[in-house]
């Protein structure tokens, strides 16, 4: 009814009322993140500043404690691999899809999506296999003279893997960047007496950078809690951060303690982000990213 | 006159009835009492339990069991928190039920739970015990020929016995006490565990071990011949026997935990989930479990009829008796979050 009545008393003035529509359309989804987002996290930032005692007590002692730092830095780290693994393999991939006919193009989505549309619980189970003592990836590199090179239970293992699942999260925007790009402007840059390459480097790239910035950041973002994969591929020798999460909680009970490690993740994913958007504008740091998540 | 006192008594019984069943409304969503919540470990193991345990439980009583799960302290926790607490049995480790005991667990009510058919130590306020399990030494006979292992000391010798080995996901059953004992400590002197001594004895096979995250991780590797030794938990040794894996026992020192009964705070059902645990405990659903699941009965005078391959990894019989250790759930439930933290960091590091 409502809706009704604002439609249509809204109609026709569209130009000078835009904000006071979205406002109306924004609101079921601005309810839905305040129940079920904003307030668990809430509780979450305040357990961890009054259980057990009030104070910044569980912060201190994650520097402490031998351990959170470690994994801190070592989940940054390979959530930075990652995303910049992801980067290199996407880009040329991206690259190709804007430059093929229609239908080619159409197949090479596909193959990005299909591991998408597949289980995440399967795909990981198949890299478990392949990544195992005596499992394909041990056979291969045995055949091309590195012996006993098991990636199960490693850092290495985790990274493979994480790079497979995250590639659309940075082919997407990468294309959606690319497609947006006047080929002409290459020409232009041909005509101006450039080679191919420094056309490319210099016109082309600076041009998908944003592709890059809003890939970049969403993989690296979403690499940062990724628990599946590290969980099932990894190892307690080198857990990531949502592991030691995990834990506290399941085996300490240490809701206060395990709440501060999540803010503090939370805290350098806002980081990030906001680093971001100050090189590509605050819409450009997740904009033209795809939705899923 | 007999008549009128028997109206008067059945009509204060019935108001007595309608106020307690009012009392119990709240706060509590539930409000049946012939049905309870059951939660353990999850399938295989809880379809054992409930074969041994809850059908003839439901057939006796009438009342129905529910299954849920699988066990998770934070869960109870958090229930008992809201005061939303669904689960009205749970199967756990005897520490967890010494740890929480009045926090988060009921009290037992040991008018209907009979404590004799219990060994003396091993009950507590909050949680009997319901089987055994043992941590079993087991080798690759394949791999180990010509040179097997014969002491609990032999899983902690990579110069003699290289190779690689897996230990079960959880700290608390019995890896740092197979440490000490391997170290040549007393099983008289062995709690307080000797927390640096079991490290030190821990860090020369840390780099060739794999830290399994499941029970069901390590049964596997077991069975793909990706590790050459194990300390495993009696059911899982059984489990990857059976489906081939080369492995052997060693019966030289095996430490033997046990899984507790409890009620979780503020249960919807707290009068049956007495009545259940008193049940469970009896001989025939103990020996019952014990064959289904490959466990050992609390009430060692309880002889289960085990297959061949059970009969393998039973460190209950006569002639290995002597090797059995048990672990002190009393220590662990004061220690627990300590050693946890410790041995997560030892790993990470």
């Amino acid at each position: 009814m409502t809706t009704t009545t604002i439609k249509a008393r809204s109609q026709g003035r569209e130009a000078t009322r835009p904000r006071g529509r979205a406002a109306w359309f924004v609101l079921p989804a601005t309810a839905l993140l305040l129940v079920f987002f904003f307030y668990p996290i809430a509780t979450i930032v305040w357990r961890s500043l009054t259980e057990p005692d009030a104070g910044f007590g569980n912060y201190t002692a994650l520097l402490h404690d031998g351990l959170s730092v470690k994994v801190l830095v070592r989940t940054l780290v390979t959530a930075l691999i990652v995303a910049a693994t992801t980067l290199v393999i996407a880009y040329p991939y991206a690259y190709a899809m804007t430059k093929v006919r229609p239908r080619t193009r159409a197949v090479l989505t596909v193959i990005v999506l299909l591991p998408f549309w597949t289980s995440l619980m399967a795909r990981n189970f198949a890299w478990y296999m392949l990544e195992q003592r005596g499992g394909p990836i041990e056979r291969f590199l045995g055949l091309i003279g590195f012996d006993g090179v098991v990636l199960l239970g490693t850092v290495a293992g985790v990274t493979v893997a994480m790079v497979q699942v995250m590639l659309p999260f940075m082919v997407l925007p990468l294309y959606s960047a690319m497609e947006q790009i006047d080929p002409r402007l290459l020409d232009a840059a041909g005509s101006l007496g450039a080679p191919r390459w420094r056309a490319f480097g210099r016109v082309y790239v600076p041009l998908s950078v944003p592709g890059m910035l809003s890939g970049f950041s969403l993989v690296f973002i979403m690499t940062l809690g990724f628990y599946i994969t590290p969980a099932l591929l990894g190892s307690p020798q080198n857990s990531l951060i949502s592991q030691v999460i995990s834990e506290r909680v399941s085996k300490l009970l240490d809701f206060g303690g395990a709440g501060a490690l999540g803010t503090v993740l939370l805290g350098v994913t806002l980081l990030v982000l906001f680093i971001v958007s100050r090189f590509g504008g605050p819409a450009r740091a997740l904009g033209g990213a795809v939705t899923h998540d | 006159m007999r008549r009128n006192i028997g109206i008067k008594t059945r009509a204060a019984a019935a108001g007595l009835a309608v106020t307690m069943v009012a009392a119990c409304g709240i706060g509590n969503p539930s409000k049946k009492s012939d049905a309870l919540t059951f939660v353990s470990t999850g399938s295989p193991f809880q379809d054992y339990q409930n074969k041994a345990w809850a059908e003839p439980f439901t057939a006796q009583t009438g009342v129905k069991v529910r299954n849920d799960g699988p066990t998770d302290e934070a869960r109870i926790k958090t229930m008992v928190e809201a005061r939303k607490v669904s689960w009205d049995v749970v199967d756990t480790s005897a520490a967890a039920a010494e740890q929480y005991c009045g926090k988060y667990l009921e009290k037992l009510d040991f008018s209907v739970i009979d404590k004799n058919v219990f060994p003396p130590d091993t009950v507590g306020d909050c949680g009997v015990p319901a089987y055994n399990y043992s941590l079993i030494f087991m080798y690759d006979k394949q791999k180990y020929k010509d040179n097997p292992p014969t002491k609990i000391g032999d899983f902690f010798d990579v110069q003699k016995y290289p190779g690689r080995r897996i230990v079960p996901p959880e700290i608390a059953v019995g890896l740092l006490e197979a440490a000490l004992l391997g170290d040549g400590v007393q099983e008289k002197q062995l709690y307080p565990l000797d927390l640096n001594r079991a490290f030190r004895k821990l860090d020369p096979i840390k780099k060739s071990t794999t830290f399994a995250k499941t029970y069901g991780q390590q049964q596997q590797m077991m069975v793909d011949r990706q590790v050459d030794m194990s300390l495993v938990l009696s059911a899982r040794a059984y489990q990857s026997l059976k489906a081939g894996a080369p492995f052997e026992p060693v019966f030289d020192k095996t430490v033997v935990n046990w899984d507790d009964l409890v009620v979780p705070k503020g249960a919807p059902n707290k009068e049956q989930a007495m009545k259940f645990i008193a049940f469970a405990s009896r001989n025939d659903p103990s020996a019952k479990l014990a064959e289904l699941a490959s466990v050992q009965p609390i009430n060692e005078s309880i002889v289960p009829k085990y297959d061949p391959i059970q009969q393998r990894v039973n460190p209950f019989t006569p002639d290995r008796k002597q090797s059995i250790v048990r672990s002190n759930s009393q220590w662990w439930g004061k220690n627990f979050d300590e050693v946890t933290k410790r041995y997560t960091t030892w790993l990470a590091g």
